[in-house]
C-alpha cells in the first residue's frame, strides 16, 4: 500500500514511475543506513538514472518544499543517510558511470554512484589507483565518500577524500548546477569544494566528481611488530613518525583483539603479546630500505618482542586479514558492542589506552582496542550484553567517557565515521553554541530553505545533553560482509 | 621572537568594528600587499594587524603538526621545524621576511612542492578565528582525521581575510626527505612536457619542477646515486645550486624582475604554452605558467578559461583591476552568501578577493 498517494504523481514527470518507491515493502530496505539503531520510513525513495532527472527532482522538491536526504550505498556508520519522515530519499546509486579515466592528467571523472573500489579497478590498466580506501570500499560510493570525507587505512600518507578530489559538480537546493574546484592545482575564490567535502549531504547534491589518481607504489613492505607492554607500542608509534618515516599504514591492536582475531582467522599473530603493530611502508629504491631500517630500529629501542617482515604477498595478505577481521572477531566475544571513533594526538595513545582500561574496570565492561595508530584514530569496541539489565546504559556511559577524553586531550569525537544523527549530542561537547550557530549560518548560505538533509550534524540547543554511539547486536552489523577497520 | 598573546586586543578591535559596522583592513606582516584587489579608498580603512600576536603554541615532532599564533613569522616556524628535520609540506613563498603564518594561510600560498606534498589548504588542520560578529570561534583541531562539522578551517585558506580574522592555526608538517637532488635536462617546452608526463607515470619521488629558457629542472627526493639510471635515460645532469629552489619559490629568478606585468596562469597539468608576446616560465608539472607580457587581461584570461584554468595579475604594479579571474554569477552569489554567513556587516577586507564582496 502506498504511504503517500500523490507521490508518484508529484514526481511522474521527473523520472520513470518504476524508479519511485512509495510502498511500505519497497521503502523498508531504506529505513536506515549502516547505523541501524535509527530507523525512519521516508515518504518515498527516488532512483534517478540521469543528471537531468536529479535536477528535475530537486527543482520539484524546492517548489514543493520537500526535504531531501541523499544516499549512496548506505554504508555510512553515523546515520548521515537516515531518512526523514516527511522527506524523500534520493538514491544516486544508479548514477554509477565512470565517464573518463585520464591517464595523462591522472584523474577519473565519475558519477556519484560509482563504487570506490571500482575506480581503482578501472584505473588499474594504467598503473594508477584511487588512494582513499575506507573499509567499505567494495560497496561505498564516491558521492558518499565525498559527503563523509572518508578516510581509510592509508590516509596518513595519502590523505583523506578532501585531498584526493580535484573538482565536483553539484546541484544546490534550487536545482542550480555549481562546479567547485578544477583540474588545476588551485581555483579562485573560496574553497567551496572543501566546504562541500564532509558536509554530509547538507550543502548540495553531488552529480559528478573528478578524482585524483596516483601511480601505484613501486614496492612495499609490511612489518608485524609485537610488544609485551602497550605503552612501549604507543611510544614506538610516536618515535617511528618522529624518525621521519610516514608509513602508508600503521595499525595497532591490543591483547584482546590479537587473541580474538587469531581465533577467528589465524593470521599468525603472537597471542602472548600485549600489543601488535602492523606497519606498511612503500617507496622508491633505497628509500624504502632506509625506512624499514628506521622502523626496526625504533621498535627494537622500545623492546619489541617480535619483528617480522612479511616474506611475500601471501603473508602480507594474511597479516592484513587479521586486522581486517577485528570487528567480526570481537563480535564473537560478546552479544553486543559499541564502536567508538575518536581521534587523539598520537602522544597520548598510551595514556588514553590506560584511561580506557580504568573506565572499563569502573563500569565492569571489557573494551577491545583496534585502531589506525598512525593517525591516532581509535576504534575502542565496548563489549556488553543488551539482555542484561543496565549493561547498555553502562556501555553508553563508557563510550561517553571515552569521547570526552578524546576531546580533552585535543582530539575529536569522530575521525572518519561522521556525525550524522549518531553524534549530534557529542557535537555539543566539541563545539560551543557560537560555533554551532556559525555552522548553521554556513548551511543556510548553501541551502536557504534547509531542504538538504535537515536535522543532521548540527544539534539544536535541546539536543545538547548526552552522548550516543554505534550499536551492534549479535555481531549483526549491516553490510556484515564488509570488513570494518 | 618575543611570544605575545594579543588575542584580547584583536577581539576588542573586531568587536568594535562589528558594533560600528566599520570596514577594516586585516594585515599580518604586510608582505603581500600586491595580492588581491586594491582600490585607492583602501588607505582610508582602519587596519587591524596580527603582527604582534606571535608565538608557537604547540609543536611535537611526532605529532606532525605545529600550532602557532597567526602573527608568528613564517621564517620562525620554518626554523623550528628544520631543527627537527621537518618542514611545511607546501613550501610557501614568503615574499618578505615579515611574512606570517596567518597571512600565508589567508592568501593560500603554496610553493614548488605543492603538486607532490599538497597545497597550503591541504595542510590545514584547524583554525581559530574571530568572525564578523566579533565571536571567537575554533574549528578543526590538531589531528589529521577529523570529520566533525563543516571544514571551515580549509575554507579560510585563500579567503584573503574576507571571512574572519585568523588568530591561531594548526598545520600539518612532514619530515624533510633524507635526500633532495636536482637535475637539469635541456629541452624545448614541448619535450619538457613529454618528459614530465613520462616521469609522472612512474612512482619516482619528484618534489619540484621548473622550466625556463630551454631547461627543465627537476628535484627528486633521492640521492645522486639513485638518479644514475634516470640521468642516463633522460640525458640529465646533476644541478648543484643550493639557492635554486629558494629563488624559484621567492621569485628571485631574473625572469621575475623583468618590467612587464606578471601573470600567474593556473592550468591543467601539462598545458602547452600560450602564444603570447613576452616570456614564460612554468612549474607544478606545467600546471602553473608565469607570463611576463603586455597583452591584455581579457585575452590572457580568455586563453586560460578556454582550457579550464584561470589567470591572476601577480605583481606590485598599481593597476589591479583584474586580480582574479571573474567567477560565474552563480558562484559569485554563493560567495556573497558565504561571506554574509561569517561577516554579515561586511567589515573584513571589502573587495579584496572579488569586487563587490
Amino acid at each position: 500500500m502506498s504511504t503517500q498517494p500523490n507521490i508518484k504523481q508529484l514526481f511522474s514527470d521527473c523520472l520513470a514511475t518504476e524508479n519511485i518507491l512509495d510502498t511500505e515493502e519497497t521503502l523498508k530496505p531504506y529505513e536506515c543506513d549502516a547505523l541501524t539503531a535509527y530507523k525512519t520510513m521516508p515518504m518515498a525513495v527516488l532512483l534517478p538514472e540521469s543528471n537531468a532527472q536529479v535536477i528535475a527532482i530537486i527543482k520539484r522538491c524546492h517548489r514543493e518544499q520537500i526535504p531531501i536526504v541523499t544516499r549512496g550505498a548506505g554504508t555510512g556508520l553515523s546515520g548521515g543517510a537516515n531518512p526523514i519522515k516527511n522527506g524523500i530519499l534520493l538514491n544516486l546509486a544508479k548514477l554509477n558511470e565512470i565517464y573518463e579515466i585520464n591517464s595523462e592528467q591522472q584523474f577519473a571523472r565519475v558519477g556519484p554512484g560509482v563504487r570506490n573500489l571500482s575506480i581503482s579497478e578501472a584505473a588499474n590498466d594504467y598503473g594508477l589507483y584511487y588512494a582513499p580506501d575506507p573499509s567499505s570500499q567494495i560497496a561505498c560510493t564516491i558521492g558518499g565518500n565525498i559527503a563523509e570525507n572518508s578516510g581509510g587505512v592509508h590516509c596518513l600518507k595519502y590523505g583523506l577524500t578532501v585531498h584526493n578530489i580535484l573538482e565536483i559538480t553539484y546541484v544546490d537546493y534550487t536545482g542550480e548546477i555549481i562546479v567547485a574546484g578544477s583540474q588545476c592545482y588551485d581555483s579562485p575564490g573560496y574553497d567551496v569544494m572543501a566546504l562541500m567535502t564532509g558536509s554530509e549531504g547538507m550543502l548540495g547534491i553531488i552529480l559528478e566528481a573528478k578524482v585524483r589518481l596516483l601511480p601505484k607504489p613501486n614496492k612495499s613492505k609490511l612489518i608485524l611488530i609485537a610488544f609485551d607492554d602497550i605503552h612501549h607500542a604507543g611510544q614506538a608509534v610516536a618515535d617511528i613518525i618522529a624518525s621521519g618515516v610516514i608509513p602508508a599504514g600503521l595499525e595497532m591492536m591490543d591483547r584482546c583483539v590479537i587473541k580474538a582475531t587469531e581465533n577467528f582467522c589465524h593470521p599468525g599473530y603472537p597471542t602472548e603479546a600485549e600489543a601488535i603493530l602492523l606497519c606498511e611502508l612503500d617507496g622508491y629504491g633505497n628509500s624504502l630500505e632506509r625506512e624499514v631500517e628506521k622502523v626496526i630500529k625504533q621498535c627494537e629501542q622500545h623492546q619489541a618482542s617480535l619483528i617480522k617482515i612479511a616474506l611475500n604477498d601471501e603473508e602480507k595478505e594474511l597479516f592484513w586479514r587479521g586486522r581486517k577481521s577485528a570487528f567480526p572477531a570481537i563480535g564473537r566475544l560478546a552479544p553486543d558492542y559499541l564502536c567508538m571513533d575518536g581521534t587523539i594526538p598520537r602522544r597520548y595513545l598510551a595514556d588514553v589506552l590506560e584511561q580506557i582500561q580504568l573506565f572499563s574496570r569502573q563500569l565492569g565492561l571489557d573494551v577491545a582496542n583496534v585502531f589506525h595508530a598512525g593517525d591516532g584514530n581509535l576504534h575502542p569496541l565496548i563489549m556488553y550484553d543488551a539482555n542484561i539489565a543496565g549493561q547498555q546504559q553502562r556501555a553508553e556511559e563508557l563510550g561517553s567517557r571515552i569521547l570526552q577524553l578524546c576531546v580533552k586531550v585535543g582530539g575529536t569525537i569522530t575521525g572518519e565515521h561522521g556525525i550524522g544523527v549518531e553524534k549530534l549530542n557529542q557535537m555539543c561537547v566539541q563545539f560551543n553554541r557560537a560555533e554551532l550557530d556559525q555552522f548553521m549560518r554556513l548551511k543556510l548560505a548553501f541551502d536557504q530553505d534547509s531542504l538538504l538533509n535537515p536535522g543532521k550534524v548540527i544539534p539544536t540547543l535541546q539536543r545538547c545533553a548526552e552522548f550516543g554511539a554505534m550499536h551492534i547486536h549479535n555481531g549483526e552489523m549491516p553490510f556484515k560482509e564488509l570488513p570494518r577497520f | 621572537m618575543q611570544d605575545h598573546d594579543d588575542s584580547k586586543s584583536l577581539l576588542e578591535q573586531v568587536v568594535n568594528a562589528s558594533q560600528h559596522k566599520q570596514p577594516i583592513r586585516l594585515v599580518g606582516g604586510n608582505s603581500k600587499p600586491f595580492y588581491g584587489n586594491q582600490s585607492p579608498s583602501d588607505h582610508n580603512l582602519e587596519t587591524i594587524s596580527c603582527a604582534q600576536h606571535t608565538g608557537i603554541i604547540d609543536y611535537e615532532p611526532s605529532e606532525l603538526y605545529i600550532t602557532a599564533r597567526s602573527g608568528t613569522p613564517l621564517k620562525v616556524i620554518e626554523k623550528i621545524l628544520a631543527e627537527k628535520q621537518q618542514m611545511l609540506p607546501f613550501e610557501p613563498a614568503a615574499f618578505s621576511h615579515t611574512a606570517t603564518i596567518g597571512g600565508t594561510i589567508a592568501c593560500g600560498v603554496s610553493g614548488p612542492r605543492r603538486p607532490f606534498s599538497g597545497s597550503c589548504r591541504d595542510s590545514i588542520l584547524g583554525v581559530d578565528i574571530i568572525n564578523g560578529l566579533g565571536e571567537p570561534l575554533s574549528f578543526g583541531g590538531h589531528v589529521m582525521k577529523n570529520v566533525a562539522g563543516y571544514d571551515v578551517s580549509r575554507g579560510m585558506c585563500g579567503s584573503l581575510g574576507t571571512l574572519g580574522l585568523i588568530t591561531q592555526v594548526s598545520v600539518k608538517v612532514i619530515p624533510k626527505p633524507d635526500y633532495e637532488t636536482t637535475v637539469v635536462i635541456h629541452a624545448n617546452f614541448d619535450d619538457a612536457l613529454k618528459y614530465l608526463s613520462e616521469i609522472r607515470q612512474t612512482a619516482l619521488p619528484m618534489s619540484a619542477n621548473y622550466y625556463e629558457n630551454e631547461q627543465l629542472f627537476i628535484r627528486f627526493s633521492l640521492s645522486t646515486e639513485e638518479l644514475d639510471t634516470f640521468n642516463r635515460r633522460f640525458k640529465a645532469n646533476i644541478y648543484d645550486d643550493a639557492q635554486f629552489w629558494y629563488q624559484v619559490r621567492e621569485q628571485r629568478k631574473q625572469f621575475f624582475s623583468r618590467q612587464e606585468p606578471l601573470w600567474r596562469c593556473s592550468l591543467p597539468i601539462g598545458s602547452p604554452a600560450f602564444k603570447l608576446s613576452g616570456n614564460m616560465v612554468a612549474e607544478w608539472n606545467a600546471g602553473l605558467h608565469w607570463y611576463k607580457t603586455q597583452e591584455s587581461a581579457e585575452h590572457i584570461q580568455q586563453l586560460c578559461q578556454n582550457v579550464g584554468g584561470h589567470a591572476q595579475l601577480f605583481s606590485t604594479e598599481p593597476h589591479k583591476e583584474f586580480f582574479l579571474h571573474p567567477s560565474t554569477v552563480v558562484m559569485f552569489n554563493l560567495h556573497k552568501r558565504i561571506k554574509e554567513a561569517f561577516d554579515p556587516y561586511g567589515i573584513f577586507n571589502p573587495n579584496r578577493l572579488f569586487v563587490g564582496l
